[in-house]
């Protein structure tokens, strides 16, 4: 894990907590000039990564000190939220100060889907999402299978009507006419089949709750 | 640490730091971590907050090639610090009381 990783996964995190913009900027420019000032005072990037914490950490305490900026009495809402989720992110860096509880990917892996909320959705859909998985996967292997032994049929049927020319015209034009047939038939399945693998790793990515594009 | 205490005493803290001259956030850091728990994610709202509220006002400098954003005390933030100081006062006493009463427990 390096600082422009980073930065880049709390641009993320703060974007996810709807944060952007100049906001957003300012977060990141506040977190570069520390990062500057502490590598020219002789401090490692692992160390610096260390003490800053996770970003999505970083991403909540600034959304909850917005959150409790704007209510203007102290609630007992409040009270739950700042026991919670704000100082969760405090003791985090409490841990990283003083048991050097690395930022490392695995952990932040692990548990960036927990914080998506749809952590019990994806414990739900699992066994069904296998079940699609495996069978899914049995009938696109056929299904490959076919597909291209149909359009490979259909050049060796060309083929051959070469050697069939010698002695009948007529049975070449029809294996000819049969090959063409057979390899344009063959890639209009591989079409489809293609559709349907990049539909069946769409349909095992949402049950798995994995995250596509950027997030 | 009651969180609604800690943050008080941060911006009074972060404030006092300030007080003299204007400073940068990791020299903040470095000055109230022996008194005080703060790290970067602590420091980063306390600074917006006192911005937001007009008690510092910030500019960019140049150093080493890059900019960075110095924070300064203004009248509204030295007023606030003031209060602070005496709200401290009250607190203290309230501690010598708490003390002399249950200390012993």
């Amino acid at each position: 894990m390096n600082y422009k990783i980073w930065i880049d996964d709390l641009r993320r995190a703060l974007e996810r907590h709807g944060i952007t913009g100049a906001e957003a900027q300012a977060v990141i420019n506040y977190y570069e000039e520390i990062y500057n000032d502490k590598r020219e005072s002789g401090v490692g990037e692992a160390d610096i990564l260390k003490e800053f914490g996770f970003p999505e950490d970083v991403a909540i305490n600034v959304v909850s000190d917005d959150k409790s900026k704007t209510q203007t009495a102290y609630s007992a809402a409040d009270e739950i939220m700042e026991g919670g989720v704000n100082s969760s992110a405090n003791s985090d860096n409490k841990n990283n100060d003083r048991q050097g509880n690395v930022y490392t990917p695995p952990v932040y892996d692990s548990y960036r889907p927990a914080r998506s909320g749809r952590g019990c959705l994806t414990i739900l859909l699992l066994p069904l999402t296998l079940l699609i998985a495996f069978v899914g996967g049995i009938v696109l292997l056929v299904l490959i299978g076919v597909g291209m032994a149909i359009p490979l049929s259909g050049i060796a049927m060309c083929v051959v009507s070469f050697f069939m020319m010698t002695n009948s015209f007529g049975a070449f034009l029809i294996g000819l006419g049969s090959g063409i047939a057979a390899f344009g038939a063959g890639c209009l399945l591989m079409l489809c089949v293609i559709n349907l693998i990049r539909a069946y790793f769409g349909i095992i990515k949402f049950g798995l709750g994995i995250r596509g594009g950027r997030a | 640490m009651d969180s609604q205490l800690k943050k008080g005493l941060l911006e009074g803290c972060v404030l006092a730091a300030i007080c003299e001259e204007e400073s940068y956030g990791y020299k903040i850091i470095g000055q109230l971590s022996p008194y005080i728990e703060i790290s970067e994610s602590t420091l980063y709202p306390v600074l917006r907050r006192l911005e937001a509220s007009g008690a510092v006002s910030t500019r960019n400098r140049e150093y080493n090639g890059r900019l960075r954003k110095y924070y300064k005390i203004t009248e509204k933030g030295k007023t606030q610090l003031r209060e602070f100081y005496r709200d401290m006062e009250e607190i203290m006493t309230i501690y010598r009381y708490l003390n002399n009463r249950g200390g012993k427990l």
